[in-house]
């Protein structure tokens, strides 16, 4: 027996990726790998260590801080020598590096393996910064290129080493979960780097068809994007398309209901790795790429189950949508008139005792929409003068106000309800084609708050 | 195994600041002043409860050794009101020390202290603590929020 491995004591499990120092040593306790002397002069050690860093904290000038900035101090120094503890092949190594090396060298040369992380985690950001997958959602390129900016901007390892600063709003697929400071951001850039060059075997235009499959307005939704375009090009492997596609149909949802109907979690999961076998051949992906698609199928696995399970694959297989197909009418509020002028209307209105009048006063008075809205509700305007006023004002303008008015919900306003009856029985009066021309016009209908955009 | 900051208040740490003020007699001796072992220890405490009520942590012997030596040869303090002065000016200090946000060193804290209280305040704590320091403050503060303004100016 040539090789004898290292009993190992340790519960790794119960060691704290933030907080691996103080966890380290807990664990070491329970196994009495420490002895009272040991544990006295660590914690001597680590409290000469805070003076000294509080005095370079405070550039010599002051012997005293405040409290929370001592405990961010002391966080940060625990923080450091935990990152260099795990550097150690084995936690039970760390030990003893405790054992035998003073706490100083412990931190100085956490604080070494820092400032390289921060200069590896600087380069593989700049990659990622000149290879960034154009996409319309705009947290991605918020968190992958200016928060982790932010980020580099802000963070000082000397004294505050266990800062992260930013939020890193865009999730990636596989989280980053119980690491703080740089380590936090190497894993997070390891991630989006990952799903960055993964993203990037597919077309452009692809991927926006596919993301508007789940919601026509992604580009403000905070989402990964890496998700559905693996799920999607492994419902296309298994649906006989090309992985780069993206293109399933309401044919191939059904197909894939079929596949994994009444399949287990394993089966399921043995159906998704023999697609991601042929995907990863198919696109030609590096080794490590291809270990971080592999890590991410059980997660996608147990989706598919629960979709197949609900009968809704549609909503893990993403089919395509195209939203320039459907063109929509843009109609904006305008400019409101001043206050003197509308109260003048208002009152020529209240004057009025024809529809017809009435009808002339909004259609030859009124310019924008915004104001056609006020009025219709202040004018205390009963239904026969409503269809007067209907009649007369451009179709997009009644399509917006059946966007406005959909149906009686939330409409507690007299005047309100009187309006929503009055276009009801308007439609009711159109000829069919025209009433289903309108009520898809309402569906295509934005009304936009710009004051830019007009009709 | 802990690693807080209430490891600071060990009786070690105590002694030795104790130990650091008896040493300031050689000095203040040729003034006429002195402080007996009980007033050392009283001192450290008033040191601790200031510290503890004003959120901040020292570690080293501290600010007393400074603030005896900059105040011992002062016209206003004499061996009865020495102890006492002591007493009020370590509060004075670290109370100072967070109205003026840490800008200000601890030496120039001392010596802005020593010249107003030998100066303007003719040896009244009261106008020290009351008129001189905060204006100082006032002053400190006023920078800051400028530098603040600006810098918030610069970034957006």
């Amino acid at each position: 027996m040539t090789n004898i491995d290292r009993i190992h004591f340790i519960n790794r499990s119960a060691l704290s990726g933030r907080n691996y120092f103080v966890s380290l040593i807990e664990q070491g306790q329970l196994c009495a790998l420490f002895s009272d002397t040991e544990i006295e002069r660590m914690q001597l050690e680590s409290l000469t260590l805070l003076a000294k860093r509080t005095e370079l904290f405070n550039n010599g000038n002051s012997s005293s801080i405040r409290i929370e900035k001592a405990q961010d101090l002391l966080a940060s120094i625990l923080y450091t020598v935990g990152v260099q503890l795990k550097s150690y092949a084995s936690p039970e190594d760390a030990i003893d590096a405790l054992r035998t090396e003073n706490l100083d060298h412990l931190f100085y040369s956490g604080l070494k393996k820092i400032n390289w992380k921060i200069m590896i985690a600087k380069q593989t950001h700049l990659r990622l910064k000149k290879c960034l997958f154009k996409t319309q959602n705009v947290f991605y390129r918020l968190t992958a290129v200016d928060g982790i900016n932010g980020f580099f901007k802000l963070y000082n390892p000397k004294f505050s080493a266990q800062e992260i600063h930013i939020t890193a709003d865009y999730p990636t697929f596989n989280g980053v979960y119980d690491l703080d400071g740089i380590e936090f951001i190497e894993k997070y850039l390891q991630n989006i780097t990952h799903e960055n060059r993964f993203c990037s075997y597919f077309s452009e235009n692809a991927v926006h068809h596919l993301l508007c499959g789940l919601d026509e307005n992604y580009q403000k939704v905070l989402m990964n994007i890496y998700e559905p375009v693996l799920t999607a090009s492994l419902g296309c492997i298994l649906t006989y398309h090309p992985g780069r596609d993206l293109n399933l149909s309401h044919n191939d949802i059904d197909t894939l209901a079929d596949l994994f109907s009444g399949k287990g979690i394993d089966e399921v999961e043995q159906l998704i790795k023999n697609a991601l076998d042929q995907l990863i051949a198919e696109l030609n992906c590096s080794s490590d790429l291809s270990d971080y698609l592999k890590n991410s199928i059980t997660k996608i696995a147990v989706s598919i189950k629960n979709a197949a399970h609900h009968n809704c694959l549609d909503k893990v297989f993403l089919i395509p949508f195209y939203p320039e197909d459907n063109q929509k009418i843009v109609l904006s509020y305008g400019e409101r008139m001043d206050d003197k002028s509308y109260t003048a209307i208002l009152n020529d209105l209240l004057q009025c005792n024809s529809a017809n009048g009435k009808a002339d006063i909004i259609c030859n008075r009124i310019s924008s929409f915004g104001d056609l809205l006020e009025i219709l509700r202040d004018a205390d305007l009963i239904q026969d003068e409503l269809l007067h006023i209907f009649r007369r004002i451009p179709s997009a303008e009644i399509a917006a106000l059946l966007k406005r008015y959909p149906n009686e919900d939330f409409l507690y306003d007299e005047s309100e309800l009187k309006i929503y009856h009055a276009l009801q029985a308007f439609k009711k009066m159109l000829p069919e084609k025209a009433r289903l021309q309108l009520e898809k016009a309402a569906v295509m209908c934005l009304i936009s708050f710009s004051w830019d955009c007009t009709d | 195994m802990s690693f807080e900051l209430e490891l600071f208040n060990s009786s070690l740490i105590q002694k030795q600041a104790i130990s650091e003020v008896l040493k300031m007699n050689e000095e203040t001796a040729k003034y006429g002043l002195i402080l007996t072992e009980q007033q050392a220890v009283a001192l450290v405490k008033t040191r601790s409860d200031s510290l503890k009520n004003t959120g901040r942590i020292e570690f080293s012997g501290g600010v007393i050794d400074k603030l005896i030596l900059a105040f011992c040869d002062s016209p206003y303090i004499t061996q009865q009101n020495y102890e006492d002065t002591l007493h009020e000016l370590v509060d004075i200090f670290y109370s100072f020390k967070n109205e003026t946000l840490d800008m200000i060193s601890d030496n120039d804290l001392i010596a802005f202290m020593q010249k107003s209280f030998n100066g303007t305040c003719c040896g009244s704590l009261e106008l020290l603590s009351g008129r001189e320091l905060p204006e100082l403050a006032r002053k400190l503060n006023c920078i800051h929020m400028k530098d603040f303004k600006e810098e918030l100016d610069d970034e957006y």
